[in-house]
């Protein structure tokens, strides 16, 4: 009997502790989900307050083993992009003023004769990475809380955009706490060097954001350059492999001396590169060039030559052109 | 120079004409002098007599001269203020409205202008190093297989001329992937 009672009570324990664990798994768990979720948050309204509100700031922004430079950035928020003007003026050398409005960007130049373009960013200011819509990234990238900390005067949260197949670099972005601008953003490698960083040294609180849209409006835009898309396209080779999330953006030909070159854009929102097929042969068989973040890969395949241009690691614009198939005569097109 | 000069000039040098007045007029004359002094060039190298000095003389010669008229410290051009840019004015618009016209005419030419000044823009943001000083850096970094010259100076000419045009090649490709991540920005 007394044998009886100690064997029950022992299985009890052990369903006991059994139900500790369990309960203690299923609390990590949600407390982990609980925390991407709020990564996530963050983000999507860093996305937000970086394209809908008005501000001005100093930032600047420096390559690994380059000097940092200066710059003063204006923005006019609004909920939709064809309203939203932005004004990035280059605060060292040569006065360089990039304006966005009307969903232009106007590049004022003290060296060169002065343009306009169809774009609808200043790709000079803030990184790819802010412009996203981070729910439809979850699937690519790791979204990770990394704890609070200070810089520009204020309170930030850091989180960390990881790619899940560790074949990208990743960023770590600080966001305001109130009005959830980024006010750093680090690109970093495998190793956990910084690439390239940009630094917000402060918030202009007495931003006069009348008196910018009386300047945007009263401005002299220069001629807006079209630049027509081709029809005739070298269609002959595709990617057996893409890293996770890339697709297709644009695909034209570039003319270098009078013959062409086949070239295709891919990005999957954060990072991008271009695939460069032309049939003239470079003397080195491989090359490869780190400029900051930019890796240029150039090599031989058949009798072609492919040069590979984009923001990611070497290794990952090697595997891209070890992996472009020339598509037969019959399947093409 | 007449013909019938440099007929006599080669008579001389076969010492078919004694001509007094001819070789009077040589020594005062410095184009029939230097063509003196090639045809005893052609006449040694159709002989394979020819002296490696009787060549270098002249080239030497031509050397120290484009030296010395090389301007060595050119004067740096005054950097323009954000003011000085040349902003189109409204009473130009119309002028610009036909150069629109024509911009789209010569499309091919002008895209090629945009790309390079995006790049210009875009090089001092990330990092100076870019293009500045892009061809030594390209050819200093010896990544990969670098094929060292083999044999006489125009092979060597040949992989100069390559490089050069794979070095055009990816600036070229630079700009663009530049432009057209500003022209597919979302």
């Amino acid at each position: 009997m007394n044998f009886l009672f100690s064997l029950i009570n022992y299985k009890s324990k052990q369903s006991n502790n059994f139900i500790i664990t369990l309960f203690f798994i299923l609390f990590s768990t949600s407390a982990i989900a609980a925390e991407t979720n709020e990564a996530l948050n963050l983000l999507n309204k860093m996305g937000k307050a970086v394209q809908t509100s008005d501000y001005q700031i100093h930032f600047l922004s420096q390559d690994r083993e380059q000097f940092a430079t200066t710059f003063e950035y204006n923005h006019l928020g609004a909920a939709k992009k064809d309203n939203i003007n932005a004004q990035l003026l280059y605060l060292e050398g040569p006065a360089k003023e990039i304006i966005l409005h009307n969903n232009t960007t106007s590049y004022f130049q003290p060296d060169s004769p002065s343009f306009s373009i169809a774009s609808s960013r200043i790709t000079e200011a803030f990184p790819d990475v802010v412009y996203n819509d981070f729910n439809s990234l979850a699937s690519i990238y790791d979204f990770i809380l990394l704890g609070k900390t200070r810089t520009a005067n204020r309170g930030v949260q850091l989180v960390k955009v990881i790619a899940k197949d560790k074949d990208r670099y990743s960023y770590v972005i600080w966001i305001d706490d109130e009005n959830f601008l980024p006010l750093r953003i680090d690109l970093i490698d495998d190793d956990n060097n910084i690439v390239n960083q940009l630094k917000v040294l402060d918030i202009d609180a007495s931003f006069d954001a009348q008196k910018f849209k009386n300047y945007i409006d009263n401005r002299t835009y220069p001629i807006l350059l079209s630049i027509e898309k081709q029809n005739n396209l070298l269609d002959a080779w595709r990617l057996a492999w893409l890293p996770k999330g890339f697709k297709e953006i644009a695909a034209y030909n570039v003319n270098f001396y009078s013959s062409d070159i086949a070239t295709k854009l891919f990005s999957d929102g954060v990072f991008s590169f271009t695939v460069n097929v032309s049939l003239e042969q470079a003397s080195q068989s491989n090359q490869l060039i780190q400029q900051g973040g930019r890796t240029i890969f150039s090599t031989n395949l058949g009798n072609k030559n492919i040069i590979i241009i984009g923001n990611l690691p070497e290794a990952t614009i090697e595997r891209i052109a070890q992996n472009i198939v020339e598509k037969s005569p019959e399947t093409s097109r | 120079m007449q013909i019938e000069q440099k007929q006599q000039l080669s008579l001389l040098m076969d010492g078919e004409s004694m001509d007094d007045h001819f070789i009077d007029m040589v020594s005062h004359d410095e184009s029939l002098q230097s063509c003196w002094h090639r045809y005893h060039v052609v006449r040694d190298a159709m002989r394979g007599e020819l002296h490696a000095s009787s060549l270098t003389l002249d080239i030497s010669n031509q050397v120290a001269m484009a030296i010395a008229g090389e301007d060595l410290y050119p004067q740096l051009i005054e950097q323009p203020s954000q003011e000085e840019i040349a902003i189109p004015k409204a009473e130009n618009l119309f002028w610009l409205r036909i150069k629109d016209i024509i911009a789209k005419v010569s499309q091919v030419g002008l895209a090629a202008c945009v790309t390079l000044a995006i790049i210009a823009g875009v090089q001092y943001h990330q990092g100076q190093s870019d293009d500045v000083s892009g061809v030594p850096t390209l050819n200093t970094l010896p990544m990969g297989v670098n094929v060292a010259p083999v044999g006489g100076i125009q092979q060597h000419n040949d992989q100069q001329l390559l490089e050069k045009r794979q070095y055009d090649k990816i600036r070229l490709l630079v700009q663009d992937y530049e432009l057209q991540k500003r022209l597919n920005a979302r």
